[in-house]
């Protein structure tokens, strides 16, 4: 081999080499890391898998026993083995309390976390030795009922779009601590009247270990209709939950809401019906410092609406009110999804109010519903709700999805005859009740995809015044 | 006035008494003229004397027993001159001494060499001058004996640690600017006028100064005893410097030197290849010699002199510059120069006993202080400025030995003026007695000889391609000693930082434990890493442990030496690489590129102690295998000689055992090293098959033959620490570290140029790259085989790195920071081929894009230079200036002092520390105390107990426990640290590189409602963990029922979070990770969270009884318990094994066997090749056509040819 050849044969097989590589580099792209599951589900509130060690609720924007919106907390076993545990109960004067908790398996069990330690505002965590149980509560006063869910975990983060402080309506924040680590936490408002408000008085609250603290956001949101509400965690975290106290009748309610842990891009409303003489409107909160440009489509089972393009200007809300839009009348159910078209995160909600002369509660609000699941666990009402009225299931993915519903009870997880395996095409909505009514059963959803589950209630003012709320499971 | 002076001795042609009476007017002088074996020059010096015009003086001529009698000589030209012929030589001084027992009444001494001739006034004048100055030593204006134009001395100039240095400059010509009489330290011997009396009462020369300073110490001695040394100019003597010219032998006066010479001789005879070198080796061999008389009999002069005080002041300063010269000489490659020092410090320090006598009679005659006796002394250090305008003035030869290696490379200035300067020690005075006319030869250049085509063979005799050299000879000592000095400060400047304040906990910088720690680690069966392991620990913690024993328990030391030692162990390692380029400039490019890559600075600044040690170790590998492979120019001397052909088994079986043992050692401290070498070894082999040649398979077989051999080697020699690592389910993980995310890996890109850290991301570091290429572009034959496999080896590397980077490896993925040291050492190494390329093949071309492509490759190194330059700036080469120990401090001794664990938690990537890998990513280690130190560096391929922690850890992330608090709460995990960056992030100050873990961990660990958050930002979050059992604990008897079951159930009540872990208490306080504590334990259930649970005894040896042994159980499923029926003093321990001492006996016997039989080796080796390696044949063979040379001049000129030729085996330079 002479030094010429190998000369060139080196300097090519360098170059080709060197080249081929980067080349390869360049094309074939290394994805980073997935994000986990649990990573994904930060502050998602879900039930945990029937597997795992332990698993914890924290249950809190609820009065104490003689507030006027003490708690129930109603655990949901859908799982076929006993899962025990304790409650602790915490209040707001700092008194704190367990207690052993017990729930048979397909069982459920209410806990009245307002009745064992006193306080002005009790929240509670309840520490379960399994999985398969989900958590919600209700709040019921004077005013009306609400359901919410409890929190799986605690978040850094909480945002509420909407509030009304005006005339005599009362909005309370929880911040409730379950956490061995103190916390300090600010509050930020939103209103309609002053715009964005950092109170200083909501400035760097301390949250210690494993207590709550409520504020009454009506002392620095006086007397606006639509109040915003962003919770900062600056060290540990906490659970927030806004509870809405509106007027005496004809507009009165209550609302309990578990704050959103975090904006997203995308929203639904599986079901609303416009009540006759009364309203819907749609709450986006826009947290961050960005124009949001928020598609909104309505869908009855006839009709949908060509996209309305809202424009939501950093830290502000928009409300939408579905009267106006042409094709919902009332009576006639619909669904309503909100897209923001440039991704810039928001927070929904729904709020319905309910002709004047209906039966107490006539308004109230429920988020929005930002995640989807193919498997839900819908608890039964502890309310004076009378039990499942309509069930709606969403099929938000892009192909057919079958559902089946099934009914705890002693006998274990027992198919709902009327749906069994139903098939849901794309962006179709199921509404259907259980048929006949399981009494005080809880309702376990699956789907062979992602769905959203929405369970409306009976006996209140409205459909859609007071939502039970369901819970994705793990 | 008249005196008497009295002769005893021989009168020539009178009778053989020597009793003679003189009357005279003027002082009596008496010439002592000293002499050995005198040549021709001794009528000359007779003459001489005899022409004075000085009527009183005597002559008398000491013969030191000459082989023959002089006296017929001398009668022949002084019928009047006194003969006395000693029976023993004992030296100069010794003989001229004996003028104290011969001569009674004179006034005067004029002693004298015999190559000596005064000017028919000189005597006369001295005499006068004496009077005039009440001095009682009195010297003339020494001149060329041959041109007494040109000045030798005036007298000399002395420092305060006595390096005497000339008042004249070498080669002077006298036009009387140093005419006037001036009072000199010291005056130079060969013919100096000394007042009897003086020389009387201070007992004559000190006997001990055989030659070479005698006068030195006679002049400060009569300093000290108050009396005056001038120097008088109008007196003139010529002088040959027979002696200090290297042209006289010097065993004539000094026999200790003689004989130690005539031993090496003897020693080195039967070896007739080496007698060619003998000649040139005669005169390194004699002047070495007087360097090495002159230097210690200086510093004998300075022992002896000066008073405690004064000595106490100078002794330190000289031990400094001794030291540094030594070092600097050794550096150079001046062996003989470093031993010239060396060997003054060790025969004066054997003299201690003679030196306190004559310090004892020396301070009956003091009379001045040394304060004023240091008047005339020079300030500073003559010798280190005297060095300093040398090597600027000429070169380090120069500087090192005198300036006649600058004369024989420029020719510069007369030939016998050079030769006689030549041969001054450092710019010391010439001493000598000699006696022979002839001129002084000009030795030729060697490389004058290559440009003829008359390049020496080598040693053996074959003939080498002869390869034209560009620039060799502009090239000089100076030029490397500028850009070596150049990078050492540029290595210090941009390392002060971490040289003065040391390191911070980062990566795998931990802190050292003591030594007796670390041996007792490595000595112990039980490692506390994890929950505690059985098993043997890396024999890298007894090094650690030997060597910080040695100093003195400097562990903090001992870090910075081996972690920044890698540095210059690396660029090192590639000058010996390169060294059998024959090219100085491509030793020095080379080791400057290998300097200049980013990646030891990104592996200091990313804390990184593999890497350093794969940079430091990857040109040593390089070069055995290279070696090993026995491909031009690596073949060992008898390949290339043609004696034993190519390499035989044994040679091949002694290379893989070195090569062993080397990586063994570099496996020791990390582990990777393994696979470098087998890297290396598959990299070189393939470019062996890539490049071709006809030996191809052979020498790629041999590659890998060694490469595997001395894999083989390691793997027994850290027995049974290697059988543990391999035998645990983490085998690849434990050998190549935790693998990192794909996505974090680096580029393509980012690999070529090195740039894995902060420092080298800029397509400036692209340049090396091109520069690199100039070889396979000009290079011709075996350059450009070489070239070509330096790629190859180099993008094999690359590939490798890049492949693992992506996790298209497997399990076996290298860090980059190791993988790329063998990318960095086949790249510098062909920069330094580019370099040969450049003097050698270049030359052969026609003007054209070639010559081109050298500038654009010589700018190309030149601007890669630049990131690591920037760089250096930072004084800490961008490591963080804090890290975890000081944000973590706060642990300290809490929460309890009987023990508590931190589970650390990170990229492997930031985590202090070694630990496990959970997935790639994510790693943890367990650590006892707050903080990792260096033992926990080396974790295992097996887990152990600590794998519990991880399933628990799983199950946080995967959202099935909120109660991680209590499930780790058995394993006694106080904190949980979750580390995302390399050091703690302080804003303003610093932000380290970051590398987080997955981003579930955190969100886990914060929903858990047994965890307390104690610190979220800084690089590091912490969780308190207040259920944490004591990490030994006792649970007193009567404690509620539940606390115990939940020992007894194991952890199903913990997992639950149920536990009830209140009621223990902490028992047994001690260090962490010893593996003994003893205490008083009240009645209960004793708990030890150390694995595994049946290694550990409890015992008790209360009431006299005995021992007692408590029977243990197991808790938690790894942790003893012991029940104690009452309170007593007990001992928990770990039961060590036989086993294990045995088999660190066993291996401390492998390494002491293997290190002998090299040791032996390499000694038989040494002896075989005159204590030279094949390495140093081309550096030698330039000194020995030096040498030749000028013999072979002299030779004409004289009648010491015969003994400038004659063979020594006496080797000056770096090769002895």
């Amino acid at each position: 081999m002479t030094d010429v050849f190998r000369r060139t044969l080196l300097v090519a097989s360098v170059v080709v080499v060197v080249a081929g590589v980067a080349l390869i580099d360049r094309t074939v792209a290394v994805s980073p890391p997935p994000t986990s599951q649990a990573q994904l589900d930060s502050g998602v509130t879900q039930v945990a898998a029937a597997g795992v060690e332990s698993s914890a609720w924290y249950c809190t924007g609820g009065s104490g026993a003689s507030g006027g919106a003490p708690a129930k907390v109603l655990l949901s076993n859908v799982g076929a083995s006993a899962v025990s545990g304790t409650l602790t109960a915490f209040s707001s004067s700092g008194v704190s309390g367990k207690f052993p908790v017990y729930v048979p398996a397909h069982a459920s069990s209410t806990l009245v976390p307002a009745g064992l330690v006193p306080g002005a505002w009790v929240a509670a965590t309840i520490e379960l030795d399994g999985g398969s149980v989900g958590a919600t509560e209700e709040v019921s006063g004077p005013q009306g009922w609400s359901e919410a869910p409890c929190a799986s975990s605690t978040s850094s983060s909480w945002y509420f779009s909407h509030g009304s402080t005006l005339g005599n309506d009362d909005l309370e924040l929880s911040l409730f601590n379950p956490t061995a680590t103190s916390s300090s936490v600010d509050v930020d408002l939103v209103t309609t009247v002053s715009g964005a408000l950092q109170p200083p008085a909501y400035q760097e609250i301390q949250v210690p270990a494993r207590s709550v603290v409520n504020e009454s956001l009506a002392d620095h949101a006086q007397q606006d209709p639509a109040t915003a509400t962003e919770v900062f965690a600056l060290s540990g975290s906490v659970v927030a939950t806004e509870l809405e106290m509106t007027g005496q009748a004809p507009a009165s309610g209550l609302s309990l809401m578990l704050g959103t842990p975090s904006p997203a891009a995308s929203w639904s409303v599986p079901i609303s019906t416009l009540p006759a003489q009364g309203r819907i409107a749609f709450h986006v909160f826009n947290p961050s410092g960005e124009l949001a440009n928020v598609d909104v489509v309505v869908k009855t089972s006839e009709q949908t609406s060509s996209p309305l393009i809202v424009p939501v200007k950093p830290d502000s809300a928009t409300t939408i009110f579905a009267n106006s839009i042409p094709f919902v009348s009332p009576g006639v159910p619909f669904t309503a999804s909100f897209q923001s078209r440039n991704g810039v995160g928001v927070v929904v909600d729904r709020q319905v109010v309910a002709a004047p002369e209906s039966q107490v509660p006539q308004r109230g609000t429920v988020p929005a519903v930002s995640s989807s699941s193919d498997q839900w666990l819908v608890p039964h009402l502890i309310g004076p709700g009378t039990g499942p009225g309509k069930l709606a299931i969403q099929n938000v993915s892009g192909r057919p999805i079958r559902v089946t519903v099934y009914a705890s009870g002693s006998s274990g997880l027992v198919e709902v005859a009327n749906l069994s395996a139903r098939t849901l095409e794309p962006g179709t909505v199921l509404v259907d009740g259980p048929t006949p009514p399981p009494p005080s059963a809880d309702l376990v959803v699956e789907a062979s995809g992602p769905v959203n589950v929405e369970l409306d209630t009976n006996k209140v003012g409205a459909a859609g015044v007071v939502v039970a709320p369901a819970l994705p499971m793990g | 006035m008249g005196r008497r002076v009295a002769l005893t001795g021989a009168r020539l042609a009178l009778s053989d008494s020597l009793i003679g009476l003189m009357e005279t007017a003027a002082p009596s002088v008496v010439a002592v003229v000293v002499t050995r074996d005198p040549g021709p020059w001794l009528e000359d010096t007779l003459r001489a004397l005899g022409a004075q015009d000085y009527s009183e003086l005597s002559i008398l001529v000491l013969d030191a027993n000459s082989t023959e009698d002089p006296t017929a000589r001398v009668g022949e030209v002084l019928p009047n001159a006194y003969v006395r012929r000693l029976g023993t030589n004992d030296g100069f001084a010794a003989s001229a001494n004996a003028v104290l027992g011969m001569v009674e009444g004179a006034s005067y001494y004029l002693v004298c060499h015999d190559d000596v001739a005064p000017d028919p006034d000189a005597v006369h004048l001295l005499v006068e001058e004496s009077f005039r100055s009440n001095a009682a030593i009195v010297a003339p204006k020494v001149v060329d004996f041959e041109d007494p134009s040109r000045l030798l001395h005036v007298g000399l100039a002395v420092d305060k640690g006595g390096a005497v240095v000339d008042r004249v400059e070498p080669g002077e010509i006298d036009h009387g600017q140093h005419d006037a009489v001036q009072d000199v330290f010291a005056v130079p011997g060969g013919c100096t006028l000394v007042r009897a009396d003086l020389f009387s009462e201070l007992g004559g020369f000190d006997r001990a100064v055989v030659a070479m300073g005698e006068d030195l110490d006679l002049c400060w001695r009569a300093q000290v005893a108050g009396a005056r040394v001038v120097v008088a100019p109008a007196a003139v003597v010529r002088h040959q410097e027979r002696m200090a010219s290297g042209r006289r032998e010097l065993d004539g006066f000094a026999p200790d030197i003689g004989h130690h010479r005539r031993a090496r001789r003897h020693q080195s005879s039967g070896h007739d290849r080496f007698h060619r070198r003998d000649r040139s080796d005669h005169d390194k061999s004699n002047r070495t010699d007087l360097l090495a008389l002159q230097r210690r009999h200086e510093l004998r002069a300075v022992l002896k002199c000066y008073g405690p005080f004064h000595l106490a002041r100078v002794i330190p300063q000289l031990v400094i510059l001794s030291t540094a010269e030594f070092t600097l000489a050794l550096l150079t490659g001046h062996r003989a120069r470093a031993s010239v020092v060396a060997h003054s410090w060790k025969w004066n320090v054997s003299k201690r006993k003679e030196l306190r006598i004559e310090r004892a009679e020396l301070k009956k005659h003091r009379r001045f202080a040394d304060s004023e006796v240091r008047r005339l002394q020079l300030h500073g250090s003559a010798r280190l400025s005297g060095f300093l305008r040398r090597a600027f003035t000429y070169d380090m030869n120069a500087a090192h030995l005198g300036r006649a290696h600058d004369a024989a490379l420029g020719g510069l200035e007369d030939a016998g003026a050079m030769m006689a300067l030549s041969t001054a020690p450092s710019g010391a005075h010439r001493v000598g007695l000699s006696g022979a006319q002839g001129g002084a030869p000009r030795p030729s250049h060697p490389e004058a000889q290559a440009h003829a085509g008359s390049r020496p063979s080598d040693a053996d005799g074959s003939r080498r391609e002869e390869l034209p050299v560009l620039g060799e000879r502009r090239f000089s000592a100076t030029v490397q000693t500028a850009l070596w000095s150049a990078t050492v400060i540029i290595l210090i400047f941009g390392s002060r930082q971490l040289l003065g304040a040391g390191f911070p906990v980062i990566g795998q910088l931990l802190p050292f434990p003591s030594s007796g720690e670390m041996l007792h680690r490595f000595l112990s069966g039980w490692q506390p890493t994890g929950l505690g392991l059985t098993g043997p620990a890396t024999p890298g913690l007894g090094i650690l442990g030997v060597v910080g024993t040695i100093l003195v328990g400097a562990v903090g030391l001992l870090q910075k030496i081996v972690v920044l030692g890698c540095v210059p162990l690396g660029a090192w390692g590639m000058s010996r690489l390169v060294a059998p380029f024959g090219s100085k400039r491509a030793r020095l490019v080379s080791a400057l590129a290998y300097l200049a890559l980013p990646l030891p600075y990104n592996a200091i600044a990313a804390g990184r102690w593999d890497g350093l040690i794969a940079y430091a170790f990857a040109p040593w590998v390089l070069r055995a295998l290279a070696t090993a492979a026995g491909a031009e120019p690596y073949s060992n001397r008898e390949e290339r000689s043609g004696v034993h052909g190519p390499l035989r088994r044994s040679q091949l079986l002694r290379k893989t055992l070195a090569l062993g043992v080397a990586e063994a050692t570099a496996a020791a401290f990390a582990p990777s090293s393994v696979l470098l070498v087998l890297v290396l070894g598959a990299g070189l082999g393939f470019g062996f098959i890539v490049v071709g040649g006809a030996d191809r398979w052979n020498q790629a077989k041999r590659v890998c033959l060694v490469a595997g051999g001395s894999t083989a080697v390691t793997a027994v020699l850290l027995w049974p620490w290697t059988f543990s690592l391999l035998g645990g389910p983490g085998r690849w993980v434990a050998l190549t570290g935790p693998a990192e995310l794909p996505s974090s890996a680096p580029s393509w890109g980012h690999l070529l140029r090195f740039a894995v850290g902060p420092i080298g991301d800029t397509v400036l570091a692209f340049g090396f790259l091109l520069a690199a290429a100039l070889p396979l572009l000009i290079g011709g034959r075996w350059r450009l085989a070489w070239a070509g496999r330096a790629w190859v080896l180099a993008l094999v590397a690359w590939v490798l790195v890049w492949l693992g980077g992506r996790g298209w490896t497997g399990p076996i993925a290298m860090p980059a920071q190791i993988l790329l040291a063998p990318a960095g050492a086949a790249l510098a190494f062909a920069i330094g081929l580019g370099v040969v390329a450049f003097e050698s093949d270049l030359p052969a071309y026609r003007f054209g894009w070639r010559q081109g492509a050298s500038l654009v490759a010589a700018a190309a190194a030149l601007v890669a230079t630049v990131p690591v330059l920037v760089a250096s700036t930072n004084g800490r080469w961008s490591m963080p200036a804090t890290g975890y120990g000081d944000t973590t401090s706060w642990m300290g001794p809490a929460p309890s002092a009987s023990g508590y664990h931190v589970l650390w938690l990170g990229n492997a990537s930031v985590l202090p520390g070694g630990g496990w890998q959970i997935e790639p990513g994510l790693s943890y280690e367990l650590t006892s105390g707050s903080l990792p130190d260096v033992t926990d560096l080396w974790p295992g391929a097996s887990e152990g107990a600590a794998s519990a922690v991880v399933h628990d850890i799983e199950l946080a992330r995967n959202g099935d426990t909120i109660h991680l608090g209590s499930l780790l709460a058995p394993y006694s995990v106080s904190y949980i640290a979750v580390v995302s960056n390399l050091g703690p992030v302080i804003p303003g100050e610093q932000s380290p590189p970051s590398s987080p873990p997955p981003s579930d961990l955190n969100y886990a660990l914060g929903r858990q409602i047994d965890l307390r958050q104690m610190l979220s930002e800084g690089g590091v979050d912490v969780y308190g963990n207040g259920a944490a059992l004591p990490q030994r604990a006792v649970l007193e008897s009567g404690a509620a029922a539940s606390s115990t079951g939940a020992i007894a159930s194991g952890d199903t009540a913990v997992r639950q979070g149920q536990l009830p872990l209140e009621g223990w208490k902490p028992v047994l306080p001690g260090s962490s990770g010893a593996n003994s504590y003893s205490g008083r334990v009240p009645a209960g259930t004793l708990f030890a969270g150390v694995a595994p649970a049946p290694d550990w005894q409890l015992s008790s040896s209360q009431n006299g009884s005995g021992e007692y042994k408590f029977k243990s159980g197991t808790a938690f499923g790894y942790a003893p318990t012991f029940a104690l029926n009452q309170p007593a003093d007990v001992t928990l321990k770990f039961r060590g094994s036989w086993t294990h001492g045995l088999a660190v006996g066993i291996e401390c016997l492998l390494w002491v066997l293997l290190f002998g039989f090299l040791w032996g080796w390499w000694r038989r080796a040494a002896r075989r090749l005159g204590w030279r390696g094949h390495r140093r044949v081309k550096a030698d063979v330039v000194e020995e056509v030096t040498k030749t040379s000028g013999p072979a001049q002299n030779g004409g000129g004289g009648g010491d040819s015969s003994t400038a030729t004659k063979p020594v085996t006496v080797s000056v330079g770096d090769g002895s």
